[in-house]
Protein backbone atom coordinates (compact mmCIF):
# COMPACT_ATOMS: atom_id res chain seq x y z
CA UNK A 1 0.00 0.00 0.00
CA UNK A 2 1.28 3.38 -0.77
CA UNK A 3 1.78 5.21 2.28
CA UNK A 4 2.50 8.57 0.54
CA UNK A 5 -1.53 8.75 -0.90
CA UNK A 6 -2.81 12.15 0.04
CA UNK A 7 -5.85 12.09 2.30
CA UNK A 8 -8.29 14.58 3.43
CA UNK A 9 -10.11 14.43 6.96
CA UNK A 10 -13.56 15.92 6.92
CA UNK A 11 -14.98 16.01 10.28
CA UNK A 12 -16.34 19.28 11.86
CA UNK A 13 -14.99 18.78 15.61
CA UNK A 14 -11.04 19.36 15.35
CA UNK A 15 -10.82 17.05 18.23
CA UNK A 16 -11.97 14.18 15.85
CA UNK A 17 -9.94 15.49 12.80
CA UNK A 18 -6.63 15.45 14.97
CA UNK A 19 -7.32 11.87 16.39
CA UNK A 20 -8.39 10.99 12.85
CA UNK A 21 -4.94 12.26 11.79
CA UNK A 22 -2.73 10.63 14.64
CA UNK A 23 -4.29 7.56 14.03
CA UNK A 24 -3.20 7.54 9.84
CA UNK A 25 0.27 9.17 11.29
CA UNK A 26 0.38 5.60 13.67
CA UNK A 27 -0.32 3.48 10.62
CA UNK A 28 2.66 5.79 8.51
CA UNK A 29 -0.06 7.58 5.99
CA UNK A 30 1.42 11.20 6.57
CA UNK A 31 0.20 13.41 3.86
CA UNK A 32 -3.20 14.13 5.73
CA UNK A 33 -5.20 17.37 5.02
CA UNK A 34 -8.03 18.82 6.65
CA UNK A 35 -11.67 20.01 5.93
CA UNK A 36 -14.30 21.07 8.17
CA UNK A 37 -17.28 19.94 6.31
CA UNK A 38 -18.96 18.66 2.69
CA UNK A 39 -18.74 22.71 1.41
CA UNK A 40 -15.05 23.27 2.26
CA UNK A 41 -13.81 20.04 1.40
CA UNK A 42 -15.67 19.40 -2.18
CA UNK A 43 -13.72 22.46 -3.88
CA UNK A 44 -10.43 20.88 -2.06
CA UNK A 45 -10.88 17.76 -3.55
CA UNK A 46 -11.67 19.33 -6.99
CA UNK A 47 -8.44 21.18 -6.40
CA UNK A 48 -6.65 18.96 -5.42
CA UNK A 49 -4.90 15.58 -6.13
CA UNK A 50 -6.76 13.78 -3.35
CA UNK A 51 -6.73 9.87 -3.24
CA UNK A 52 -8.92 9.46 -0.30
CA UNK A 53 -11.27 10.69 2.15
CA UNK A 54 -12.27 10.34 5.50
CA UNK A 55 -15.82 11.66 5.72
CA UNK A 56 -17.89 12.56 8.93
CA UNK A 57 -22.06 12.74 8.53
CA UNK A 58 -23.05 15.28 10.56
CA UNK A 59 -21.68 18.02 9.64
CA UNK A 60 -23.47 21.42 9.30
CA UNK A 61 -24.24 23.48 5.71
CA UNK A 62 -23.19 20.12 3.83
CA UNK A 63 -23.47 16.74 5.33
CA UNK A 64 -21.00 13.72 4.58
CA UNK A 65 -23.96 11.66 2.85
CA UNK A 66 -24.20 14.87 0.31
CA UNK A 67 -20.35 15.32 -0.03
CA UNK A 68 -20.46 11.23 -1.01
CA UNK A 69 -23.84 11.96 -3.64
CA UNK A 70 -21.21 14.64 -4.84
CA UNK A 71 -18.11 12.84 -5.05
CA UNK A 72 -19.91 10.18 -7.13
CA UNK A 73 -21.54 12.83 -9.25
CA UNK A 74 -18.21 14.35 -10.49
CA UNK A 75 -16.56 13.01 -13.17
CA UNK A 76 -13.30 13.77 -12.16
CA UNK A 77 -13.79 12.42 -8.55
CA UNK A 78 -16.58 9.70 -8.77
CA UNK A 79 -13.96 6.88 -8.52
CA UNK A 80 -12.38 8.21 -4.82
CA UNK A 81 -12.77 5.67 -2.34
CA UNK A 82 -14.54 6.88 0.55
CA UNK A 83 -14.55 6.14 4.28
CA UNK A 84 -17.46 7.26 6.36
CA UNK A 85 -16.31 7.62 10.28
CA UNK A 86 -19.73 8.44 11.97
CA UNK A 87 -21.96 7.99 15.00
CA UNK A 88 -24.94 7.46 12.79
CA UNK A 89 -26.11 4.22 13.29
CA UNK A 90 -29.30 3.69 11.95
CA UNK A 91 -30.16 0.83 9.44
CA UNK A 92 -31.61 3.04 7.17
CA UNK A 93 -28.67 5.64 6.95
CA UNK A 94 -26.09 2.79 6.90
CA UNK A 95 -28.05 1.44 3.92
CA UNK A 96 -28.27 4.77 2.33
CA UNK A 97 -24.56 5.73 2.76
CA UNK A 98 -24.24 2.13 0.99
CA UNK A 99 -26.44 2.77 -1.85
CA UNK A 100 -24.72 6.25 -2.41
CA UNK A 101 -21.80 4.38 -2.91
CA UNK A 102 -19.72 4.36 0.05
CA UNK A 103 -16.34 2.07 0.49
CA UNK A 104 -16.20 1.54 4.50
CA UNK A 105 -18.31 2.48 7.08
CA UNK A 106 -16.86 2.79 10.95
CA UNK A 107 -19.22 4.03 13.47
CA UNK A 108 -18.13 5.99 16.61
CA UNK A 109 -16.36 5.49 19.22
CA UNK A 110 -14.02 3.34 17.37
CA UNK A 111 -11.04 2.23 17.38
CA UNK A 112 -7.36 2.05 16.02
CA UNK A 113 -7.83 -1.78 14.86
CA UNK A 114 -10.83 -0.52 12.84
CA UNK A 115 -9.57 2.07 11.11
CA UNK A 116 -6.24 0.09 9.86
CA UNK A 117 -9.13 -2.64 9.65
CA UNK A 118 -11.27 -0.94 7.24
CA UNK A 119 -8.51 0.78 5.53
CA UNK A 120 -6.79 -2.40 4.74
CA UNK A 121 -10.00 -3.52 3.23
CA UNK A 122 -10.39 -0.48 1.10
CA UNK A 123 -7.17 -0.47 -0.38
CA UNK A 124 -6.93 -4.65 -0.92
CA UNK A 125 -9.77 -3.92 -4.02
CA UNK A 126 -8.07 -0.69 -4.95
CA UNK A 127 -4.70 -2.10 -5.66
CA UNK B 1 -78.69 11.57 27.12
CA UNK B 2 -80.94 8.76 25.87
CA UNK B 3 -83.30 9.10 28.94
CA UNK B 4 -83.51 13.00 27.82
CA UNK B 5 -84.37 12.12 24.34
CA UNK B 6 -86.95 9.72 25.31
CA UNK B 7 -88.51 12.82 27.31
CA UNK B 8 -88.73 14.49 23.74
CA UNK B 9 -89.46 11.90 21.75
CA UNK B 10 -92.56 9.83 22.84
CA UNK B 11 -94.56 6.38 21.28
CA UNK B 12 -97.51 8.87 21.70
CA UNK B 13 -95.79 11.55 19.63
CA UNK B 14 -95.55 9.14 16.78
CA UNK B 15 -98.71 7.80 17.18
CA UNK B 16 -100.17 11.49 16.65
CA UNK B 17 -98.08 11.41 13.57
CA UNK B 18 -99.03 8.15 12.09
CA UNK B 19 -102.57 9.11 13.01
CA UNK B 20 -102.38 12.57 10.91
CA UNK B 21 -100.33 10.94 7.91
CA UNK B 22 -102.98 7.58 7.59
CA UNK B 23 -106.07 10.90 7.62
CA UNK B 24 -104.48 12.25 5.06
CA UNK B 25 -103.42 15.52 6.82
CA UNK B 26 -100.19 16.08 5.45
CA UNK B 27 -99.30 19.10 6.35
CA UNK B 28 -100.27 19.02 9.61
CA UNK B 29 -98.39 15.72 9.83
CA UNK B 30 -95.06 17.72 8.82
CA UNK B 31 -95.46 20.36 10.94
CA UNK B 32 -95.70 18.31 14.16
CA UNK B 33 -92.57 16.22 12.82
CA UNK B 34 -90.83 19.43 12.56
CA UNK B 35 -91.98 20.79 16.04
CA UNK B 36 -90.43 17.65 17.17
CA UNK B 37 -87.20 17.18 15.53
CA UNK B 38 -86.68 20.86 16.22
CA UNK B 39 -86.77 20.54 20.19
CA UNK B 40 -84.76 17.46 19.60
CA UNK B 41 -81.68 19.53 17.95
CA UNK B 42 -81.77 21.84 20.54
CA UNK B 43 -81.12 19.57 23.36
CA UNK B 44 -78.39 17.87 21.65
CA UNK B 45 -76.64 21.44 20.55
CA UNK B 46 -77.27 22.52 24.07
CA UNK B 47 -75.42 19.52 25.50
CA UNK B 48 -72.26 20.05 23.03
CA UNK B 49 -72.60 23.56 23.81
CA UNK B 50 -72.14 22.92 27.20
CA UNK B 51 -69.39 21.11 27.27
CA UNK B 52 -67.36 22.75 24.62
CA UNK B 53 -68.16 25.20 27.77
CA UNK B 54 -66.79 22.96 30.39
CA UNK B 55 -63.62 22.22 28.10
CA UNK B 56 -62.91 26.09 27.45
CA UNK B 57 -62.77 26.80 31.07
CA UNK B 58 -60.94 23.35 31.89
CA UNK B 59 -58.43 24.53 29.20
CA UNK B 60 -58.38 27.96 30.14
CA UNK B 61 -57.98 26.98 34.14
CA UNK B 62 -55.54 24.88 32.79
CA UNK B 63 -53.34 27.12 31.05
CA UNK B 64 -53.97 29.51 33.54
CA UNK B 65 -52.21 27.16 36.55
CA UNK B 66 -49.41 26.48 34.04
CA UNK B 67 -48.69 29.82 33.77
CA UNK B 68 -49.18 30.69 37.19
CA UNK B 69 -46.84 28.57 38.86
CA UNK B 70 -44.31 30.31 39.93
CA UNK B 71 -42.14 27.17 39.62
CA UNK B 72 -42.66 27.36 35.50
CA UNK B 73 -42.07 31.09 35.55
CA UNK B 74 -38.31 30.55 37.57
CA UNK B 75 -37.88 27.75 35.02
CA UNK B 76 -38.50 29.44 32.18
CA UNK B 77 -36.67 32.60 33.10
CA UNK B 78 -33.71 31.51 34.81
CA UNK B 79 -33.05 27.68 34.86
CA UNK B 80 -33.52 27.38 31.38
CA UNK B 81 -31.13 30.64 30.33
CA UNK B 82 -28.55 28.57 32.82
CA UNK B 83 -29.40 25.40 31.46
CA UNK B 84 -28.30 26.62 28.26
CA UNK B 85 -25.27 28.14 29.37
CA UNK B 86 -24.15 25.51 31.35
CA UNK B 87 -24.19 23.25 28.11
CA UNK B 88 -22.28 25.55 26.36
CA UNK B 89 -19.69 25.39 29.04
CA UNK B 90 -19.96 21.96 29.05
CA UNK B 91 -19.07 21.62 25.24
CA UNK B 92 -16.29 24.34 25.73
CA UNK B 93 -14.42 22.64 29.26
CA UNK B 94 -14.77 19.13 26.98
CA UNK B 95 -13.15 20.74 23.41
CA UNK B 96 -10.05 22.68 25.94
CA UNK B 97 -9.71 19.01 27.99
CA UNK B 98 -9.35 16.95 24.54
CA UNK B 99 -7.14 19.54 22.62
CA UNK B 100 -4.30 19.51 25.76
CA UNK B 101 -4.56 15.65 25.55
CA UNK B 102 -3.91 15.42 21.81
CA UNK B 103 -1.21 18.23 22.39
CA UNK B 104 0.64 16.42 25.28
CA UNK B 105 -0.16 13.30 23.18
CA UNK B 106 2.09 15.14 20.31
CA UNK B 107 4.33 16.03 22.55
CA UNK B 108 4.87 12.67 23.71
CA UNK B 109 5.46 10.98 20.12
CA UNK B 110 8.76 12.54 19.04
CA UNK B 111 10.22 11.45 22.68
CA UNK B 112 8.80 7.91 22.20
CA UNK B 113 10.46 7.76 18.65
CA UNK B 114 13.92 9.44 19.63
CA UNK B 115 14.26 6.45 22.94
CA UNK B 116 12.97 3.78 20.01
CA UNK B 117 15.55 4.95 17.15
CA UNK B 118 18.61 5.07 20.27
CA UNK B 119 17.64 1.64 20.98
CA UNK B 120 17.55 0.61 17.51
CA UNK B 121 21.12 1.92 16.86
CA UNK B 122 22.66 0.62 19.66
CA UNK B 123 21.38 -3.13 18.85
CA UNK B 124 23.66 -4.42 16.25
CA UNK B 125 26.87 -3.22 18.77
CA UNK B 126 25.49 -4.31 22.15
CA UNK B 127 24.17 -7.77 20.59
CA UNK B 128 27.89 -8.50 19.49
CA UNK B 129 28.86 -7.57 23.16
CA UNK B 130 26.29 -9.80 24.61
CA UNK B 131 27.68 -12.47 22.65
CA UNK B 132 31.37 -11.63 23.34
CA UNK B 133 32.18 -10.44 20.19
CA UNK B 134 33.00 -6.89 19.66
CA UNK B 135 36.43 -5.39 19.62
CA UNK B 136 38.36 -2.24 21.39
CA UNK B 137 37.34 0.42 18.79
CA UNK B 138 33.37 -0.41 18.54
CA UNK B 139 33.06 -1.07 22.48
CA UNK B 140 33.99 2.15 23.00
CA UNK B 141 31.66 3.76 20.52
CA UNK B 142 29.33 1.49 21.94
CA UNK B 143 30.03 2.83 25.25
CA UNK B 144 29.90 6.27 23.48
CA UNK B 145 26.00 5.64 22.14
CA UNK B 146 24.93 4.72 25.56
CA UNK B 147 26.12 7.31 27.56
CA UNK B 148 24.27 9.44 24.84
CA UNK B 149 21.22 7.52 25.19
CA UNK B 150 21.04 7.58 28.82
CA UNK B 151 21.66 11.51 29.02
CA UNK B 152 19.01 12.04 26.64
CA UNK B 153 16.75 9.36 28.09
CA UNK B 154 16.83 10.47 31.44
CA UNK B 155 15.65 14.25 29.88
CA UNK B 156 13.04 12.78 27.68
CA UNK B 157 11.72 10.41 30.36
CA UNK B 158 11.25 14.08 32.77
CA UNK B 159 9.36 15.49 30.39
CA UNK B 160 7.20 12.22 29.56
CA UNK B 161 6.45 12.37 33.00
CA UNK B 162 4.76 15.75 32.57
CA UNK B 163 3.22 15.34 29.19
CA UNK B 164 1.47 12.08 31.08
CA UNK B 165 0.64 14.51 34.13
CA UNK B 166 -1.32 16.73 32.00
CA UNK B 167 -3.24 14.37 30.42
CA UNK B 168 -3.86 13.40 33.79
CA UNK B 169 -5.24 16.57 35.05
CA UNK B 170 -7.03 17.77 31.86
CA UNK B 171 -9.32 14.24 33.02
CA UNK B 172 -10.62 16.89 35.18
CA UNK B 173 -13.35 18.37 33.05
CA UNK B 174 -15.24 14.85 33.61
CA UNK B 175 -15.91 15.87 37.33
CA UNK B 176 -16.73 19.40 36.80
CA UNK B 177 -19.17 18.96 34.03
CA UNK B 178 -20.76 15.80 35.19
CA UNK B 179 -22.10 18.13 38.48
CA UNK B 180 -23.37 20.28 35.44
CA UNK B 181 -24.60 17.89 33.46
CA UNK B 182 -26.49 16.38 36.47
CA UNK B 183 -28.16 20.19 37.05
CA UNK B 184 -29.69 19.94 33.47
CA UNK B 185 -31.12 16.02 34.14
CA UNK B 186 -32.59 17.18 37.30
CA UNK B 187 -34.25 20.29 35.33
CA UNK B 188 -35.38 18.38 32.31
CA UNK B 189 -36.48 16.00 34.45
CA UNK B 190 -39.24 18.60 36.63
CA UNK B 191 -40.63 20.53 33.07
CA UNK B 192 -41.06 16.92 32.13
CA UNK B 193 -42.75 16.03 34.70
CA UNK B 194 -44.90 19.14 34.57
CA UNK B 195 -45.68 18.98 30.62
CA UNK B 196 -47.12 15.57 31.48
CA UNK B 197 -48.90 16.85 34.29
CA UNK B 198 -50.35 19.47 31.86
CA UNK B 199 -51.27 17.16 29.30
CA UNK B 200 -52.91 14.51 31.17
CA UNK B 201 -55.72 17.29 32.17
CA UNK B 202 -56.57 16.52 28.51
CA UNK B 203 -56.35 13.22 27.09
CA UNK B 204 -58.19 10.12 28.33
CA UNK B 205 -55.22 7.79 27.63
CA UNK B 206 -52.14 8.19 26.84
CA UNK B 207 -51.01 8.23 23.37
CA UNK B 208 -48.21 5.92 23.10
CA UNK B 209 -45.40 7.32 20.94
CA UNK B 210 -42.66 5.40 20.13
CA UNK B 211 -39.45 6.48 20.54
CA UNK B 212 -39.19 6.26 16.52
CA UNK B 213 -41.58 8.86 15.85
CA UNK B 214 -39.11 11.38 17.27
CA UNK B 215 -36.35 10.66 14.73
CA UNK B 216 -38.04 9.67 11.51
CA UNK B 217 -35.59 8.80 8.41
CA UNK B 218 -32.16 9.79 7.08
CA UNK B 219 -31.87 12.91 9.62
CA UNK B 220 -28.63 12.80 11.33
CA UNK B 221 -29.26 11.48 15.12
CA UNK B 222 -26.06 12.11 16.64
CA UNK B 223 -24.49 9.00 18.95
CA UNK B 224 -27.67 6.16 19.28
CA UNK B 225 -28.79 6.41 22.90
CA UNK B 226 -28.30 3.16 24.89
CA UNK B 227 -31.96 2.99 25.64
CA UNK B 228 -32.81 3.55 21.89
CA UNK B 229 -30.17 0.88 21.11
CA UNK B 230 -32.13 -1.40 23.09
CA UNK B 231 -35.56 -0.62 22.31
CA UNK B 232 -35.10 -0.74 18.48
CA UNK B 233 -33.78 -3.43 16.03
CA UNK B 234 -32.78 -0.22 13.63
CA UNK B 235 -29.97 0.88 14.58
CA UNK B 236 -26.50 -0.65 14.94
CA UNK B 237 -25.16 -1.47 18.15
CA UNK B 238 -21.76 -2.40 17.06
CA UNK B 239 -18.90 -1.92 14.57
CA UNK B 240 -19.86 -5.49 13.96
CA UNK B 241 -23.29 -5.31 13.35
CA UNK B 242 -22.67 -2.55 10.41
CA UNK B 243 -20.05 -4.52 9.05
CA UNK B 244 -22.79 -7.48 9.28
CA UNK B 245 -25.81 -5.32 7.82
CA UNK B 246 -22.83 -4.15 5.03
CA UNK B 247 -21.92 -7.81 4.13
CA UNK B 248 -25.54 -8.54 3.65
CA UNK B 249 -25.79 -5.88 0.81
CA UNK B 250 -22.91 -7.66 -0.72
CA UNK B 251 -20.31 -5.42 0.53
Amino acid sequence: MDKNIKILIVDDFSTMRRIIKNLLRDLGFNNTHEADDGATALPMLEAGDFDFVVTDWNMPIMQGIDLLKAIRKSPKLKAMPVLMVTAEAKREQIIEAAKAGVNGYIVKPFTAATLKAKLDKIFERFE
Amino acid sequence: MVEETKKILTVDDLDEIKCLVEAGMQEEAVAKLCSLSNSCCQTKCGQVFEQVGTLTRDLHNAIKAFAEDERIQVIAKVDMPRASERLASIIEMTNKAASRTLDAVDACDPLVKQLQNGVDKLLPAWNALMHGRIDRDNFVTLCRNVDVLIHSTQNNAKNLCEELNTILLAQDYQDLTGQMIQKVISLVAEVEEKLLTFLKNFTDEEKSITKDDAQQGLTPQGPALESVKEQTENVASSQDEVDDLLASLGF
